[in-house]
């Protein structure tokens, strides 16, 4: 089953198919293991070449651990995560290595935390380059490149500085030049601009967006925030507790939310209005379930505002509202 | 509205190594009752030094403090620094930090921390602290079982919401918001604002809140106040600056931000904010703007709008 | 150049981190001193063979010493044939051999008596001869100290060990003043005093100063006999630092124990910090069995007792300093620094950093060595300059339980010997004195820098 997959319609070839994809993390008393927590539990989507796929939550729902297990950092409990037709849970750690590392680049939240303190800029850019034993002539000048295309002008300025020296907008052009620097065809994206100001974020997101353009990149941009998801991606898929609960257009899906849980997420965000305060906004309450034991049925039934009998007991199934939309909620199904 | 507290040319200025830091640069604002005031800025720009110099939470290398700071009338800059903390600073105004989610002692109930400034600062009695606390509890929206549970059993919402009662227990005239929820999720964010709303309306009280998001600010803001590099550059009503903003830089803050209902274009600020040691001659702005003159190199005019508000910039100045 | 600013400007601001350096650099100039001046198996050489001291006075004290006394304790007065000495030769007729005649004359003008008095014969061609040495006193007073036949090429008299001389002298001067001393008078009073009534007592006994002689006379039957003379008058003080019970300058001593003293300290404390350094990292990152493993083995160290455990291996074993150093390293290698280690790097395994690197392909190797140690080395090393001296220290504890390099010139064998020739209780305070100055000053040095860079890296420590 390859939910969400369009590559029929579009022609254009998948690049990356997450199928089934569960990611436990057991919980270990003494020597035996009592339970799991189910940070990732089921969770099918494709992300095509060239795409940007946004993926949308609260902090808690397993993204990030999404996003490890795609980068291959975590193992994984069942299911597949197919890269241009290669089943990477099934690659040794040594060619996940040498081969899928130089194909995946990752961008990480915090820009101070992702730059090992004592290198300098050259050597930190330098790194993956080393690693892959990218020849040595070849080496200063990729640097440079991967500076200059970051908006780090004249690199000169910067190659020699160490990471406290530069802003957290800088350090993250930093992070984007790093794991653009192998020519990947697939960019994660986690978090990149929550840290940063929110005058800054746009600077940041449309540095990514236009080096995807140049470099054909597909991106997995994973944030809690739709609005920056509605400018900056093609598709959206919402994740709540360990499960995709909506995938659509973009735009669609910000124009009319089909799941409560969506829908409650677009409510939360405020665009800058001074009649904001007068209102009081829809939120869900209460807390997302605890991942260790979630609920039977669906697992936004103790938040949900729209909850049904139904809800209570079955796991509702994803249904497909049309080639491009699924929502997994009994509001759309029988 | 009389104002609860008026700021006029306050300056606050600390030593470093590499130079005096003009972090808060001839600033004036008022409060009044039960109103909000956002101040917005990059990170940087001298926010959280106001609110420390407001609070007088001082460094040891303060270089000037400096201005009128009037709460409900009376100077407190002249004030010394134990008048300072019987007077004003806890009971007329308290402070909720970026970092004060994790500053709840872990050790401690509830409703230890929430009768701890009772009983040390106002020498109330336990029980009457105790039924104080369950009061505040249940409107910041915890359940009174609460109480008696340890912080670590509490959830970030919950957390916040246990901070917000500590800063509301002492009836303070104004509650200073530096940056309450950016740590908070956005579900978890969007409940606290609501809580805040409804809040100010129950309690008579004013709000500065401090943020870098303009967009989260207008969930609060009756009134803006827009800081670049240690100064007020445009401060007017909600209705105004979220609106049709004057100043080039409040105009580059609002352009910058993704919008959700509506498709509008986005246009980061380019470049990147002065230092504070050595900011820009005349206008701060000057090197960003995209409708810079020549005349912009002297310091611009404050050119008042309305009953209160202005906007400091030669586009609006006689020259 | 900014950095040799930098370091200037830190010193500056630190005191006693600039004190700490210059006690240390100190040391080091000591150290390349003695490592140029000579090499260390020619110290060594020199410090284990007795004759190369046997000018030099036994349990002296450093000279310098007589700048604060009033009586001056008097400096070894080294006398010969051919230096200071007129020797007569004369053949006997009718083949009867030879007769030599030896007059050495000084002037003695020190307060106190000398520690020792020692006369060495170097004969030639003899078969027998009789010898005697006459003492002639300043004031005209003379006698016969020793008489005898000797037959050897070789002959070490010391005068001050002939209880012969000494009963006879004191019987010599009972008849003399009518009255018998109230203890007994050594050989070297015997020989320096002032024959007045104030011999009689240990209190008043005086040193008569002037000129002295000593006439040796050599009979032989052979005429191709000849002799030479050596006349010892050891006094009590010597050098810098003074000797020891065999004579030997502790100076060496010092010299050549800063930079064995050093280099055992740096090379265990560093290369003990960084094995550490290494299995923490290790037992971190792969976490598992691995780090299970080396916990357990870990624990086990821990309670093993470290010293006892050394004494055993060097009961069994023959330890030079440099094997001790290694069995020093692999005990202490594992133990709490381990723990410390670990907990820091189990955070740093957490941070985006890391999680970037093996995203990009890092190996396990690369992240351990390139990712994970260098972030901790800032904060160890402080803790690497501070473990020199308790390795130092170390070092002379063992030597003074008797587990060090025999051979081995260090502050702890001299600390050692000191002991047990009773330095203490017999009053001989500077033979402890330089070397426990030495490894005193050393830690302080060593402490001062430690401190300070702690208060530098570590951040918690940094004033605001």
């Amino acid at each position: 089953m390859e939910v969400g997959s369009t590559s029929s319609i579009s022609g254009m070839s998948d690049l990356l198919v997450v199928n089934e994809l569960k990611v436990w993390y057991p919980i270990r008393k003494l020597f035996s293991i009592v339970g799991y927590v189910k940070a990732v539990d089921g969770v099918s989507f494709t992300v095509r070449e060239g795409e940007v796929v946004a993926i949308v939550g609260e902090s808690g729902c397993g993204k990030t651990t999404l996003a490890k297990a795609v980068t291959g950092l975590v193992p994984i409990t069942s299911g597949n995560i197919i890269f241009e037709g290669v089943d990477i849970t099934r690659l040794p750690g040594r060619t996940i290595r040498e081969w899928y590392s130089r194909k995946v680049g990752l961008i990480q939240q915090d820009p101070y935390g992702a730059m090992p303190p004592f290198m300098t800029i050259r050597a930190i850019l330098g790194e993956p380059l080393k690693i892959h034993r990218i020849g040595r002539e070849a080496y200063g000048k990729e640097v440079y490149t991967a500076l200059t295309d970051v908006g780090l002008t004249p690199p000169e300025d910067y190659v020699n500085k160490y990471p406290h020296m530069l802003s957290g907008g800088q350090l993250q052009r930093v992070a984007i030049a790093r794991a653009l620097i192998l020519r990947p065809k697939l960019v994660l994206a986690d978090e990149p601009v929550s840290m940063l100001d929110a005058s800054l974020r746009v600077e940041i997101l449309s540095l990514i967006n236009e080096l995807r353009v140049k470099y054909g990149l597909a991106i997995i941009y994973i944030t809690h925030d739709l609005a920056t998801a509605k400018y900056f991606s093609d598709r959206i898929v919402v994740m709540y507790a360990g499960q995709l609960v909506e995938i659509g257009n973009a735009k669609d899906i910000i124009k009319k939310a089909m799941h409560p849980y969506t829908e409650a997420l677009i409510n939360v965000i405020p665009d800058p209005d001074p009649r904001n305060r007068l209102i009081i906004r829809k939120t869900l309450t209460g807390e997302p379930p605890n991942l260790v034991r979630p609920p039977p049925g669906c697992r936004l039934v103790p938040r949900c505002p729209y909850v049904m009998e139904k809800c209570r007991t079955v796991e509702p199934p994803m249904i497909k509202v049309n080639e491009l939309r699924f929502v997994k909620c009994w509001l759309y199904g029988s | 509205m009389p104002s609860v507290l008026e700021v006029t040319n306050l300056k606050f200025f600390y030593r470093t190594i590499a130079g005096v830091v003009r972090a808060v640069d001839n600033v004036s604002f008022t409060v009044g009752e039960k109103e909000t005031l956002a101040l917005v800025g990059e990170s940087g720009c001298g926010k959280t030094s106001l609110a420390r110099a407001l609070m007088r939470f001082l460094p040891r290398n303060v270089a000037e403090l400096s201005g009128s700071i009037k709460v409900d009338g009376i100077e407190v800059l002249d004030m010394d620094d134990s008048e300072f903390d019987r007077k004003i600073r806890w009971r007329k105004i308290t402070y909720v930090s970026q970092a004060a989610l994790n500053s709840l002692n872990y050790v401690m109930k509830v409703v230890d921390h929430l009768i701890e400034p009772l009983v040390l600062h106002y020498g109330m009695r336990r029980e009457v602290a105790v039924e104080k606390a369950r009061d505040i509890i249940v409107k910041v929206g915890i359940s009174e079982d609460f109480l008696y549970r340890y912080s670590f059993e509490l959830s970030g919402g919950m957390k916040q919401r246990v901070v917000i009662a500590l800063s509301l227990i002492s009836n303070p005239r104004i509650v200073i918001l530096d940056e309450p929820t950016s740590a908070l999720d956005v579900m978890t964010q969007a409940n606290i604002m609501n809580l805040l709303k409804e809040l100010k309306e129950g309690l008579s009280v004013s709000y500065i809140f401090i943020t870098h998001d303009i967009a989260t600010s207008s969930e609060l803001a009756d009134k803006v106040a827009v800081m670049y590099a240690g100064q007020l550059v445009e401060y007017g009503p909600a209705e105004k600056v979220y609106v049709d903003p004057l100043h080039p830089y409040s105009k580059g803050l609002l352009s910058s931000i993704p919008r959700l209902r509506t498709d509008t274009s986005l246009t980061p600020i380019p470049g990147s904010a002065p230092s504070l040691i050595n900011p820009p001659k005349g206008c701060r702005f000057r090197p960003r703007c995209p409708y810079v003159k020549p005349v912009c190199e002297e310091e611009p005019p404050h050119i008042t709008l309305g009953s209160e508000g202005y906007v400091r910039c030669w586009l609006y100045g006689s020259r | 150049m900014s950095s040799a600013i930098a370091i200037r400007r830190t010193m500056l601001r630190h005191k006693s981190l600039l004190a700490g350096t210059s006690i240390i650099t100190a040391f080091i100039f000591i150290s390349i001193y003695a490592v140029v001046g000579i090499p260390y198996s020619e110290a060594v050489r020199m410090w284990n063979t007795l004759d190369y001291w046997e000018d030099n006075p036994k349990l002296a004290f450093p000279s310098w010493l007589n700048a604060f006394l009033s009586k001056k304790l008097p400096e070894t007065v080294i006398l010969s044939s051919t230096d200071g000495g007129v020797k007569v030769r004369q053949l006997l007729p009718f083949g009867g051999g030879v007769y030599i005649r030896v007059e050495i004359s000084f002037n003695y003008e020190y307060d106190d008596f000398p520690s020792e008095v020692v006369l060495r014969l170097y004969a030639s061609n003899l078969r027998t001869a009789l010898v005697s040495l006459t003492w002639i006193k300043p004031d005209g007073g003379e006698f016969i100290v020793y008489e005898e036949t000797i037959s050897s090429e070789y002959r070490y008299y010391s005068i001050s060990a002939d209880r012969r001389f000494q009963t006879q002298y004191i019987k010599y001067v009972t008849e003399k003043l009518g009255e018998s001393p109230s203890y007994d008078i050594s050989p070297e009073i015997a020989l320096f005093a002032n024959e007045g009534r104030s011999i009689l007592s240990p209190d008043t006994k005086e040193v008569l100063k002037g000129r002295y002689r000593a006439v040796l006379i050599f009979r032989s039957s052979n005429s191709e006999a000849d002799v030479d003379v050596k006349l010892s008058i050891y006094g009590k003080v010597f050098g810098l630092v003074g000797t020891d019970h065999k004579r030997r300058d502790l100076w060496l001593a010092v010299i050549w124990g800063t930079p064995i003293a050093l280099a055992f300290g740096v090379i265990a404390s560093v290369v003990t910090v960084f094995l550490e350094m290494i299995v923490a990292a290790l037992s971190a990152w792969y976490g598992g069995l691995v780090d299970h493993l080396i916990q357990r083995i870990n624990d086990v160290m821990l309670v093993l007792p470290f010293l006892p455990i050394l004494l055993m291996i060097s009961y069994f074993y023959r330890l030079t300093i440099w094997t001790l150093l290694i069995v020093v390293v692999v005990l202490s290698i594992f133990g709490s620094g381990i723990k410390v280690y670990r907990a820091m790097f189990l955070q740093i395994k957490e941070m985006p950093y890391i999680e970037a690197a093996r995203a990009y392909g890092a190996s396990n190797s690369r992240i351990v060595f390139r990712y994970m140690i260098p972030k901790v080395l800032p904060t160890s090393i402080p803790n690497i300059v501070l473990s020199v001296p308790s390795y130092v220290f170390l070092e002379a504890v063992l030597a003074l339980l008797g587990v060090g390099d025999p051979a081995a010139i260090t502050w702890g064998k001299v600390l050692e010997e000191a002991f047990t020739g009773g330095a203490v209780y017999r009053g001989y305070y500077h033979w402890i004195l330089a070397p426990s100055l030495c490894l005193v000053v050393m830690a302080l040095g060593f402490a001062l820098i430690g401190f300070t860079l702690d208060k530098i890296f570590n951040p918690k420590l940094r004033e605001v």
